[in-house]
């Protein structure tokens, strides 16, 4: 097709293209016209990321056609900033409101808000909520964002001042508890930051997977010459035999099992075979089926089954019969506990495959430099990224330099590689920069997954009501690769028996590999999965001895001075008694209105039924019983600025705020003077991975340290009386190059930064004259063959209510209000740790009632379904803070704990609506429908 | 890829595209309605105008996600229908009658929008049915007997 001139106005400003007639407006407003700001996150106008205003419209630009524009104005992000760098009123309330997380669906959605308050002023909040029903966003619950809207909404009815963003800004000493507002926020709500896929830099290449349709497979490569001859313009094709080091790659040095590009077999749908680099159009001309490859299809094995049949082919040698990796829990005798129980219950629980649906897909883009290479790419690991592409590229990891983008979204999905194999290789064997965009079906292919599991549990109490023994088992299908799956295999023993003193317990646990997309880390490895059996035990069990559910749990609860099913002694900072407690008034309120409304039904038309349910959970922070340490460094440069060079990576949950918070409080100085490095391999030490909860709990630590460290050379330098007392009262000013001590008895000493030598740090472009160091590993041990030690230094806690409605003749459930109280010790950021809870109810009602993903089905948003804001409840947020002494400033985490309870308290809220326990996830209405008519029939 | 599915016609089709490929394409290469034309590719000519949900559009401009549960009609669907009652349609009458189609390449897009017109209610009045035909090239006519046949039968009968 050939190119046209296409002229439109975007933002106020006209402008033509030449472009193709066909061509997606959202490529021509990123590529054309540098206008990054709207984001593509499914090119089939599922997610929204791509909302613009077209004529006022709102539209999805992958679906419109450049022609179609021709000749209309276009407003995009950009286009509501008040001016320059300065956020426009609705992205100030974005902002304030902590709307944003992760940040990828923020440009969307606030362009779907500007359309509808423009269309209506006065839109209720139904009305906010139904005009971003097509915006989809995976951090945030969608709570914040409806309130920033109505916000905006009410300060526009009353003509309140515009542009201006009223977050707090703390004095010294007082960020950590405040609601500060992102530090990284507001280039998320500007729509300039920028994400995996907006780095292009000039004479790119693109990469492209060619990617295996079968789910096993043998295959030949044929000749490549005839395909050379027919592209010229194909700069390189990489096989497996082309990768410069090692082609198997793993989070565990013993799990190294996947290949960057598959040796002659394939092990799951998707599996990458062979890469193409050329130019976008060189690529677009060659189909999959113009290659010459010859395939072999062999019988799949495809879930556990099928792996652990006798007959079964061994997909990994070093793993006969399938099975990865055990996990084992043992303490006291449960068979006889068991048998001498007052009553005993027993769940088989089954759950699927869930896809992290991050609304950015995976994407980055190589560079070679010299004998280095680097990447700039979306990821949670940048140091394990490292280590990996050094791996492979046959290079030492100091050559390797991963720089962060701003990521769209992980939740566990982007631990593994995704594009940096690729684009790694390709740039070291062509020198020249190449890009990788996975598409969204290519994400939801390749990508690894939530174990679906498999679990049989069985849980004993006495007869007073106390728990007496827990078994349990669970098979996790841990697909193609290892990937996590020993995380999930170790990290499920400890939890499986759910937040609960037992006298007994025995918990195994297998990972087996079968020819499914890989299975790795999702917020919660397997705990999740654990507690649908843990929680439906609890309410059989109350049920059965006719007390209160919450009750039940309440006495049963761990608490500062239980012990542990591996054997550690809680100390101190375990608030689920105070979580339950928080929750008993909401409890008893939901389960009257819940009666009284259900009393009602069957006569008067109302068909509808009510339930409350509850759950409650625990997780143990960082990694289980591995050295996790993280090392942080904050310095003051010669010309007086406060930087912190932290390698903790923020995917959206807020780590870059929380450790500048808890920073700037250790050093004593506002949190808006503390400007951050972040991520850059080559500039910030390793804090570890954004992943296990932990970078609240262990990189806060190594950010505290840091910043007493540099405290403490300052008070020196200053010559104060004495630092290590009377010290904290002591202020510290930045002034044009020199530092003011002031002393609480009024002496005041300067630091002149000019005479100062540099000092070093890891970033060596930074001239920091005066610099700490802090490090935090958190105190664990290894556990014995039974799994007894002391896995993590301490544990989050919550419980959840969910009131629900169940519709018995459709078998459809309406959440209607969820109440969530957790520990996490302290709250750094409210904001943010209310963000964290609502995004993980979110996903965890998602995994309750409508997230099945099949492979080679579901690879798209469309079959597979997130929750949209029209699923969400109402969501009220207690925040207990039992404070955890090793903790910083008290603080635990709060990541994946969120997300533990909700389906539980979901799956015991149908229950109590209708009377069936659903145990096969989802509880999809047909389902639902089907326990419903099997219990009228029995 | 992903299924789409909508009416052409009057009757139930799907296609299991991706969802740029153009409207046009699709139906000439994916339904075999090749009635509809291909001029220019840019919505300049007007050869593949169809009707979505009664409007006229360029169907070459149309992505077929667009389409996505809606109304098509092609220039078959005005014979199809009319065939039922025994003719033509009226307008495709009209057109031979006044000898409004020469090589005939203009001529589907040429009904689509004439009929886009007389259905939203246009009368024989010959300046609103030029505006009408406006977005339609026709290189052999002078379109004076084209517009001669859509006053014909814009005229109401006595």
């Amino acid at each position: 097709m050939t190119a046209v001139d296409i002229a439109f106005e975007v933002n106020g400003r006209q402008t033509t293209v030449h472009v193709e007639p066909m061509r997606r407006l959202s490529d021509v407003l990123r590529d054309e016209l540098g206008l990054f700001g709207t984001k593509v996150g499914c090119e089939a106008g599922d997610c929204g990321a791509c909302t613009v205003r077209l004529g006022g419209r709102q539209v999805e630009s992958c679906l419109v056609p450049a022609a179609q524009a021709n000749g209309t104005t276009i407003q995009t992000v950009e286009g509501l900033a008040a001016r320059d760098g300065v956020a426009g009123d609705l992205q100030a309330a974005f902002l304030d409101h902590g709307a944003a997380q992760c940040g990828i669906c923020t440009p969307g959605m606030l362009m779907a808000a500007e359309t509808l308050l423009a269309a209506d002023p006065n839109a209720d909040d139904a009305a906010i909520r139904d005009g971003i029903g097509g915006v989809l966003c995976r951090c945030t619950g969608y709570v914040k964002i409806v309130e920033a809207i109505a916000a905006t909404r009410d300060a526009r009815l009353v003509g309140a001042a515009t542009g201006v963003g009223s977050p707090v800004v703390p004095v010294a000493g007082a960020a950590v508890g405040s609601r500060i507002a992102k530090v990284d926020g507001l280039p998320r709500v500007l729509g300039t930051a920028r994400y995996g896929a907006d780095h292009r830099p000039d004479d790119v290449l693109a990469v492209r997977a060619i990617r295996s349709p079968h789910a096993r497979a043998r295959f030949e490569i044929g000749d490549l010459a005839p395909l050379r001859s027919r592209h010229p313009g194909l700069v390189d094709i990489i096989t497996a035999a082309d990768v410069p080091g090692q082609n198997r790659y793993g989070i565990y040095a013993t799990g190294k099992d996947q290949p960057a590009l598959a040796d002659g077999v394939v092990r799951h749908p998707g599996e990458a075979i062979l890469a193409l680099v050329a130019d976008e159009a060189t690529l677009a001309a060659i189909a999959d089926s113009d290659l010459p490859i010859t395939w072999e299809p062999l019988p799949p094995v495809r879930g556990l089954d099928d792996a652990l049949a006798a007959e079964a082919p061994t997909l990994h040698d070093a793993s006969p019969g399938n099975v990865l990796i055990r996990g084992r829990l043992a303490r006291g005798d449960v068979d006889a506990a068991l048998v001498a129980s007052h009553a005993t219950a027993t769940i088989d629980v089954e759950t699927t495959f869930v896809e992290h649906a991050y609304i950015e897909p995976e994407a980055g883009v190589a560079r070679r430099v010299g004998d280095r290479i680097e990447l700039t790419v979306s990821t949670q690991a940048p140091y394990m990224d490292r280590d990996e592409v050094a791996l492979i590229l046959g290079i030492p990891p100091a050559d390797v330099r991963i720089i962060p983008t701003a990521c769209g979204g992980g939740f566990g999905g982007k631990l593994d590689l995704g594009v940096h194999a690729l684009i790694a290789i390709a740039a070291w064997r062509t020198g020249r920069p190449v890009q990788a965009v996975w598409t969204r079906p290519e994400s939801m292919a390749a990508s690894p997954k939530r174990h679906p599991s498999r679990i049989r549990a069985t849980a004993g109490v006495d007869a007073d009501g106390r728990l007496t023994a827990y078994r349990f088992h669970g098979d996790f299908d841990t697909g193609a690769y290892a990937s996590w799956g020993p995380t999930v295999a170790n990290r499920v023993p400890v939890h499986a028996m759910g937040p609960y003193g037992f006298d007994a317990v025995l918990a195994t646990t297998r990972a087996v590999y079968t020819n499914n997309p890989p299975a790795g880390a999702f917020r919660g490895f397997g705990v999740p999965q654990a507690s649908i059996a843990h929680e439906a035990l609890m309410d059989d069990l109350a049920a059965q001895l006719q007390i209160d559910a919450l009750e039940f749990r309440l006495t049963n609860a761990l608490r500062a001075g239980s012990t542990t099913a591996s054997g550690q002694r809680l100390d101190a900072s375990a608030g689920l008694p105070a979580c339950l407690e928080a929750l008993r008034p909401h409890w008893q309120r939901l389960r009257a209105e819940a009666a009284a409304h259900n009393a009602g039904a069957g006569g008067s038309g109302v068909r509808v039924r009510r339930g409350v349910g509850i759950g409650a959970m625990w997780y143990g922070i960082g990694n289980t019983s591995m050295s996790n340490p993280s090392t942080i460094e904050m310095g003051v440069t010669d010309d007086a600025r406060v930087v912190l060079f932290c390698g903790a990576v923020d995917i959206g949950q807020g780590a870059s705020t929380v450790l500048v918070q808890i920073a700037a409080d250790a050093l004593g100085v506002p949190a808006g003077v503390v400007e951050l490095v972040s991520g850059d391999t080559d500039r910030t030490a390793d804090a570890g991975k954004s992943s296990a909860s932990r970078q609240t709990f262990v990189s806060g630590n190594a950010a505290r340290l840091a910043a007493a460290d540099l405290r403490r050379q300052i008070l020196l330098l200053a010559e104060v009386a004495d630092p290590t007392t009377g010290a904290d009262a002591a202020a510290i000013t930045f002034e044009e190059g020199r530092i003011v001590v002031t002393e609480p008895g009024g002496r005041t000493s300067e630091i002149d930064l000019a005479e100062l030598p540099l000092v070093p740090v890891r970033d060596v472009s930074a001239a920091c004259v005066i610099a700490g160091r802090g490090t935090f590993d958190p105190r664990t041990t290894p556990l014995d063959a039974d799994g007894q030690g002391v896995p993590y230094q301490t544990y989050a806690f919550g419980a959840q209510l969910a009131d629900v409605e169940v519709d018995p003749e459709l078998g459809t459930v309406k959440v209607r209000r969820i109440v969530a109280a957790h520990d996490v010790g302290r709250a750094i950021n409210p904001t943010q740790v209310e963000g964290q809870i609502h995004g993980g109810i979110a996903q965890g009602l998602g995994f309750a009632l409508m997230e099945a993903y099949v492979p080679g089905r579901t690879e798209n948003l469309h079959d597979y379904l997130i929750p949209t804001v029209g699923d969400m409840p109402e969501i009220e947020c207690l925040l207990i803070e039992d404070p955890e002494p090793s903790g910083p400033y008290g603080a635990k985490g709060v990541g994946e704990p969120a997300l533990i309870p909700t389906a539980p308290a979901i799956l015991g809220a149908i229950h109590d609506a209708v009377g069936v326990r659903i145990t096969q996830l989802p509880a999809t209405p047909d389902r639902v429908r089907a326990a419903i008519l099997a219990r009228a029939g029995a | 890829m992903s299924a789409y599915r909508f009416l052409v016609n009057g009757a139930p089709a799907q296609v299991d595209v991706p969802g740029m490929r153009r409207l046009l394409d699709v139906l000439r290469d994916d339904l075999g309605l090749t009635g509809t034309k291909e001029g220019c590719g840019e919505g300049e000519c007007g050869a593949c105008s169809v009707l979505l949900d009664g409007q006229v559009v360029d169907a070459c401009l149309v992505p077929v996600c667009q389409v996505e549960g809606r109304i098509v009609r092609t220039v078959e669907g005005l014979s199809l229908a009319a065939r039922e009652r025994g003719s033509l349609d009226t307008l495709q009458e009209a057109f031979l009658e006044h000898g409004a189609a020469q090589c005939g390449i203009c001529t589907p897009g040429m009904l689509m929008a004439a009929r886009a017109y007389l259905d939203a209610g246009g009368g024989p009045d010959d300046e609103s049915i030029r505006e009408a035909i406006a977005g339609n090239l026709c290189r052999c006519t002078g379109y004076t007997k084209i517009v001669d046949a859509i006053v014909a039968v814009a005229t109401p009968l006595e």
